[in-house]
């Protein structure tokens, strides 16, 4: 389930189980899953964002490089 | 003039009078181009050579019409008024001039404001038949000399700048006798070959270069096309007529060039903006996303540790329950104890107090059981069935009746009754 969210909506889920497990009357098996599921939502928004970021910091350079082709 | 054998003969200064005499009626404007110009050095005027691309004309002037031409008039094209006339000496042809115009402003600028003037009045030059000129280009036809520097200025900066467009020259004469029927032959043809847009242009040059496009058919041709029509004629001074009935006037080639692409300017700049912003945007975004993230994580990672934390504190209630546990069972035990003593207690006072009750009962019993009471000397009085006897009514005197006594019964015959008030 968590492979099929967006970066967003990963994201929202994951603020939610923060929010959720430092819930003080949190039930304990309640409280592991959250955990697991909210250690497994951090790696893949963290895989998203760095494979966009690498995505768009290889695109921009690119466009610089054909721009200063064509200027020319 | 003397007459030989029926011939009559001329002297050399009578044919060149008679030769003056026809030339001087001769009265007309000239044009052409000053190709020397010498002073006569006894008198003030001078020895000018008009010439064109095929012939010369010796002519004379007086000094003060020279004035407007400035120091050296040699290579000035001029129109000159004035009367074909003859040296009579030396037989030599020349013109007289009378009046001098530069070629620019005179005589052509006229008949040029006298056809803008015309064409003004038929509406050639109207608002409402320019055509709108596309945005977006990618066709597009230049007409003009190929290879001058109009050409190449107005490659430079189109195609040169985005390949996008593409260009195609149609070559025409921009100058010369050649120019206006060269014109008219390729601009209706490149009007039918559906460009985006046509630009017309050629460089600067003196009002006889941009003769051609200052003519009237070529004008009225240019303002015929169905092709939304870019003019560039000259330098940022020069104006011609067709620029006037183009679509849009453009000063220069470069001029019209960029008028071709400000479009594909500006969204490059839009795009320009847009990549500054996209990148801005996205390291803000990365940046804060980022952010959020180890964020999270410190707060998971502390969530963690709570649970890490739940053995430790599950073996130290453990202990604390051990520690406890043996004042619980001891101090339960004790409450037991005491309860089960009290419950014991109240159980044996409760038997006794019954004991005691029935005790008293029986004694109560044994006192007033018949078998005792006989024995204290009362009887039981029974008629013959052995029914007891309660009252003094219903038993007849004379009747048997049986008494019962302790130890034995009688049977006894009543001799009176008397009842008891």
């Amino acid at each position: 389930m968590t492979k099929d969210l967006n970066f967003t909506q990963a994201l929202k889920r994951l603020e939610e189980i923060v929010e959720r497990l430092e819930d003080p009357n949190l039930d304990l098996e309640v409280g592991l899953k959250l955990l697991e599921e909210g250690v497994s939502l951090h790696k893949l928004c963290k895989s998203k964002l760095q494979q966009a970021n690498t995505k768009i910091t290889t695109i921009l350079k690119e466009d610089n490089g054909n721009t200063a082709e064509s200027s020319n | 003039m003397r007459l030989v054998e029926d011939r009559k003969i001329y002297s050399i200064s009578e044919a060149n009078f008679f030769a003056k005499q026809t030339l001087e009626q001769m009265v007309m404007w000239i044009e052409g181009e000053v190709s020397t110009c010498r002073k006569n050095p006894n008198w003030n005027f001078y020895y000018l050579d008009l010439k064109d691309d095929k012939a010369v004309l010796p002519c004379i002037a007086e000094d003060y019409m020279l004035q407007d031409l400035g120091e050296n008039p040699v290579g000035q094209k001029i129109i000159a008024f004035g009367n074909l006339s003859l040296y009579e000496p030396f037989g030599k042809y020349q013109f007289k001039i009378s009046r001098v115009e530069k070629a620019g402003d005179g005589h052509l600028q006229r008949q040029l404001e006298e056809l803008i003037r015309k064409l003004k009045a038929e509406g050639l030059f109207d608002i409402s038949h320019k055509k709108e000129i596309p945005k977006y280009p990618k066709r597009i036809c230049l007409v003009t000399s190929e290879g001058s520097d109009a050409w190449n200025d107005f490659r430079s900066h189109t195609t040169g700048v985005f390949p996008i467009i593409e260009l195609f020259t149609a070559d025409v004469r921009v100058q010369g006798p050649k120019s206006v029927p060269s014109l008219l032959k390729v601009l209706p043809k490149v009007d039918s070959q559906k460009f985006d847009i046509i630009v017309i242009t050629r460089g600067g040059g003196s009002l006889e270069d941009l003769a051609a496009f200052n003519d009237e058919q070529v004008a009225r041709c240019i303002f015929a096309m169905k092709t939304p029509t870019i003019v560039a004629i000259g330098h940022e001074a020069n104006e011609s007529l067709a620029e006037w009935v183009a679509d849009k006037r453009a000063s220069t080639p470069t001029d019209a060039a960029h008028i071709v692409i400000s479009s594909y300017q500006q969204v490059l700049e839009f795009l320009e903006g847009f990549k500054y912003k996209l990148k801005s945007n996205s390291n803000y975004y990365f940046s804060k996303n980022f952010q959020t993230l180890d964020h999270y994580y410190l707060r998971l990672q502390h969530a963690q540790n709570t649970f890490k934390d739940l053995p430790h504190r599950l073996s130290s209630i453990k202990e604390s329950l051990k520690r406890h546990e043996k004042y619980l069972i001891s101090d339960a035990l004790e409450k037991t104890g005491q309860k089960f003593y009290e419950l014991k207690r109240s159980t044996q006072s409760f038997l006794k107090n019954y004991t005691n009750i029935l005790g008293s009962l029986q004694k109560s019993l044994v006192l007033l059981s018949p078998k005792n009471t006989l024995k204290r000397g009362y009887s039981i009085t029974t008629d013959i069935n052995n029914r007891v006897i309660r009252s003094v009514e219903g038993v007849a005197v004379g009747s048997t009746i049986g008494i019962k006594l302790s130890n034995g019964r009688l049977k006894s015959k009543v001799t009176g009754k008397q009842k008891y008030d």
